[in-house]
């Protein structure tokens, strides 16, 4: 799956640049703990869906080679945010529903 | 990290890092006022004002094995996130304070954890290091007081390794043995 498949799920909306629409998802993962994210996300490619509005998320995503965070919950991430994940190559999106309403749709959208 | 004690570890291992040969640490809870405050003393070499000014963002970090940087980041954010405060100054061959405060009862506290194993790595990872740890606890305006001064016990030992299994142990009880004494965790 890519982050462009993502763009067809009705509530969802990209944020970052277009050049981030082609990133690969391998697999999904939400937590509201960035250490526990560090500490637990062993595989590259993967889609951080969490409610945390920080640079930090940004930065976890970075060292774990994420392909994408998926704010939840209605959050919006701050420019510099998008600016920084657009720098680095991580798609950044946002959703009205929970993490798990989130993950939910995304895995019945996948098949 | 879903432990204090972890982020302590990290935050203190960047002091040693810095070629530090005194670190203090102090610990205060602060029961009276719902807060938990820990300050971090240390004569490293310390840090001129632009490194200062880009130490807390994650995308600063000296390693050159990877591009991020999250160790005092996170430490800001938990405390943010905890009601607290947080607050590091720095001088070139002085060395470096960070004082963070967080709120006791905040649902998003973490635990401290295996404090007491992971003080010891702490005291054992270098024995050129000297850590003089301060743990209070302030209770209807009464205060408990803990301390675990590695100089001291240098002085007592007499040229016997802080690392000695027999002391380690001995050590080990005693940090825990005056912690629950003051109620410190």
């Amino acid at each position: 799956m890519q982050v462009k498949d993502l763009a067809d799920i009705s509530f969802l909306k990209v944020l970052s640049d277009d050049a981030t629409l082609d990133n690969e998802i391998k697999d999904l993962y939400t937590s509201d703990l960035l250490s526990w994210v560090m500490g637990h996300v062993h595989q590259e490619k993967v889609a951080l869906l969490t409610v945390l509005n920080t640079i930090n998320a940004v930065a976890v995503a970075t060292l774990l080679d994420m392909s994408a965070i998926i704010f939840c919950e209605g959050v919006i991430p701050t420019d510099d945010i998008i600016a920084k994940a657009n720098e680095e190559g991580i798609a950044i999106l946002v959703s009205p529903a929970s993490s798990i309403a989130t993950a939910r749709e995304i895995i019945k959208h996948e098949g | 990290m879903n432990e204090l004690s972890l982020y302590l570890l990290d935050i203190m291992q960047n002091s040693i890092k810095a070629k530090a040969t005194l670190i203090n640490l102090d610990i205060i809870k602060n029961i009276d006022e719902d807060k938990l405050t820990i300050k971090i003393v240390d004569n490293g070499c310390g840090m001129s004002e632009e490194v200062l000014s880009k130490v807390l963002s994650p995308f600063y970090t000296t390693r050159t094995t990877r591009k991020v940087g999250l160790g005092l980041p996170l430490f800001k954010e938990l405390s943010e996130l905890c009601e607290g405060s947080f607050k590091i100054e720095s001088k070139v061959g002085v060395g470096t304070t960070l004082t963070a405060t967080f709120r006791l009862n905040n649902i998003d506290l973490p635990p401290f954890g295996n404090w007491v194993d992971t003080f010891y790595i702490l005291v054992i990872n270098d024995e050129d290091v000297d850590i003089k740890y301060t743990h209070k606890v302030i209770k209807n305006n009464e205060t408990k007081e803990f301390v675990f001064d590695t100089i001291e016990i240098k002085n007592i030992l007499d040229g016997m390794s802080i690392k000695d299994f027999s002391l380690m142990q001995w050590a080990k009880d005693y940090i825990k043995n005056g912690l629950e004494e003051i109620d410190a965790i």
